[in-house]
């Protein structure tokens, strides 16, 4: 008979990496998740992702009339892999797709983002806020996954 | 199990994943900035001009890659997920002090474009549909470009954004480039 069991490892960097996310995931929500009326255009969280992020206003999600601090891609990579990030101990429950499959899954997350932004750029089509948003958080899920067998693996035990 | 045996430095590839993303962060706000420049302050919160930074979008999380891939190729040799953290967020220290020091050399090149920058956004302040009292507000934010302060703030910011990204992306370097699986 066998046990499935859950071996937990790299539990600090696991929880630094909650932490992170999260502060990462609050800041890109931008000043409209704190304030209700137009915010300062230098406000903290504007400012953070400055060097990451061009924060074109067309291409960014608003809150309580304020702009994120990120454009809908990048708020769908850092939204779905604090998601992911969170759901790993309940993941690991399930049966993992192997490594090979992961590192496919990532490839093709990174793929299929930069091919949107080609494909916009030349006009060979039009993106939007949403389908931006998404293919950000199927990269964003992806890096959650690719990396989840370093802080949760499922072991079979026999007993 | 991680390769106890060789130990080797891994400053050598820090520095260079350092000057790498400081290149490019520096090399992509420069353009951005001049494009900007380049353009009628709108009103709007961020130009159209930084267009451009499509392309920049999570480039500076290149990194944690790099560092990586440089290290474990170098010596050849396999670690733990946690040390990819660890030399990610080093690249996140040393990006962030190239990109500073990279910034204030450019203001010995052309001295004027940290305050065509400053003024560029108090026009673009003044066009915005904002009440007198934030519009004066956040003028007065600005502040002297070329003050130390100003300097640290920014600093800080860009190492906040930097490090977190590069602990992630030192980690994906890690699991692909020196995975002892």
């Amino acid at each position: 008979m066998f046990a499935r069991q859950l071996q937990v490892q790299n539990v600090g960097l696991y929880a630094v990496v909650i932490i992170s996310s999260t502060f990462l995931l609050f800041t890109a929500l931008g000043p409209g998740i704190i304030e209700n009326s137009l915010a300062h255009p230098l406000s903290w969280q504007y400012l953070i992702f400055d060097a990451l992020c061009h924060q074109d206003t067309l291409r960014s999600y608003h809150i309580n009339m304020n702009q994120m601090a990120v454009c809908s891609r990048c708020f769908g990579i850092y939204s779905s892999f604090f998601a992911g990030w969170l759901l790993l101990p309940a993941l690991a429950f399930i049966r993992y797709p192997t490594e090979k499959l992961k590192k496919t899954f990532l490839i093709a997350a990174i793929l299929l983002n930069s091919t949107d932004v080609i494909a916009n750029f030349f006009n060979v089509w039009t993106n939007t806020l949403n389908s931006r948003f998404l293919l950000g958080a199927l990269l964003g899920l992806a890096i959650a996954f690719f990396l989840a067998e370093s802080f949760f693996k499922q072991i079979k035990s026999e007993y | 199990m991680e390769n106890e045996q060789v130990q080797p430095s891994y400053w050598n590839s820090v520095m260079i994943a350092s000057l790498i993303t400081g290149l490019i962060v520096t090399i992509l706000s420069l353009i951005g900035g001049y494009m900007t420049l380049g353009s009628e302050p709108a009103g709007s919160l961020f130009n159209s001009a930084q267009i451009f930074g499509i392309v920049g979008c999570l480039i500076g999380a290149v990194g944690g890659i790099i560092v990586n891939w440089h290290y474990a190729k170098e010596f050849d040799i396999t670690y733990k997920i946690g040390k990819g953290a660890l030399l990610g967020l080093f690249v996140g220290v040393g990006a962030t002090i190239i990109t500073v020091l990279l910034g204030q050399l450019w203001n010995i090149i052309d001295p004027g474009y940290a305050q065509a920058i400053v003024d560029w956004n108090i026009a673009n302040f003044e066009a915005m549909q904002l009440p007198e009292e934030a519009k004066q507000q956040s003028i007065e934010s600005m502040g002297d470009p070329h003050s130390l302060k100003t300097i640290g703030v920014n600093a800080l910011f860009l190492f906040i954004s930097l490090g977190i990204i590069n602990v992630i992306s030192g980690m994906v370097g890690a699991k692909i480039f020196a995975s002892e699986e």
